[in-house]
């Protein structure tokens, strides 16, 4: 699991389409097949390319296999038209019975899913819900909820038309 | 992400391969999928990335990390720059990556961090056997 190789995107030479697979019993025993053009890597290694939005390319491919799922991870994957995140919102990740939760340590607000992605997503919509009720004029606010909603529109505020 | 702010994603997906037109830089997505049939695994395959953004401007440093979704570990990191000179334009980040090497069949996904930051993610499926590709009948 240790090849790369990034082809600039101006080439239009068009492939037959899916995949190319190992062929037969003896060639899978071999392991993963290494094309021709790959650059074989130990560890990582960088490689750069031109593209015409991304100056520098560089890609790793891992030969071990760490775990992804970081300890903390900043959050800016808020999904809602009206919104927008004026910084990234600090989380931190655990794992409790099987379920990856995130916790915003300043407000308390958590979220859950079976991984990390999907435990993003549910802290987006999360968030979003708690905006919109902390910031509903009908609502009367308590002390706790009032700092809650003031550390809130640090974080997030509606996007501008 | 300290001065630049944080760009939203409004498209992102995986497909065959990326080709950027020569003077117009249109970028035309070949062969869209969400899901990949091999044979065997492990399996060596290309495949591009294709995300839009909006509301970006600044200086970005892009990582695309392909995550196995069994067990979230880490299948490969690409790391890229990103200067949005204009807070108009919609940036594309167009990649064509040669030579990814999928371990075990199952789901995975493609996560879309700038300065650290996540912003997006796709997943796709690796599955074992299913349709295989033929060439047309005026080839064989």
């Amino acid at each position: 699991m240790a090849t790369a190789e990034i082809a600039p995107i101006i080439s239009g030479t068009k492939l037959a389409p899916g995949v190319q697979t190992v062929a037969s019993d003896a060639e899978l025993k071999k392991g993963p097949q290494i094309a021709p053009s790959a650059v074989i890597q130990l560890q990582t290694e960088e490689i750069s390319v031109e593209l015409s939005q991304t100056p520098k390319v560089t890609v790793k491919f891992l030969a071990e296999s760490p775990t992804a799922r970081p300890k903390s991870v900043l959050f800016a994957a808020l999904v809602h038209p009206k919104l927008r995140l004026r910084k990234p919102i600090p989380l931190e990740v655990s794992v409790q019975e099987g379920q990856v939760v995130l916790t915003w340590n300043e407000t308390d607000e958590f979220a859950c899913g079976v991984n990390t992605g999907e435990a993003l997503d549910d802290f987006s919509k999360t968030v979003c819900s708690l905006y919109f009720y902390l910031n509903d004029s009908k609502v009367r606010l308590g002390e706790n909820l009032e700092k809650v909603r003031r550390i809130l529109s640090e974080y997030i505020e509606l996007r501008q038309r | 992400m300290a001065d630049a702010p944080i760009p939203s994603v409004v498209a992102m997906l995986v497909c065959d391969q990326v080709i950027s037109e020569q003077g117009t830089g249109k970028k035309s997505l070949i062969g869209v999928f969400e899901n990949i049939n091999a044979a065997g695994f492990p399996v060596q395959t290309r495949l591009g990335i294709y995300a839009k953004l909006v509301d970006a401007n600044g200086h970005y440093d892009i990582l695309i990390r392909l995550v196995n979704l069994k067990d979230e570990t880490r299948v490969a990191d690409i790391k890229a720059i990103l200067n949005a000179t204009d807070p108009m334009a919609c940036p594309e980040l167009a990649i064509n990556i040669v030579g990814i090497v999928l371990p075990v069949p199952g789901k995975y996904e493609f996560q879309l961090y700038a300065n650290d930051a996540f912003l997006h993610r796709i997943t796709m499926n690796a599955i074992q056997g299913g349709p295989q590709w033929l060439p047309p009948k005026s080839h064989q």
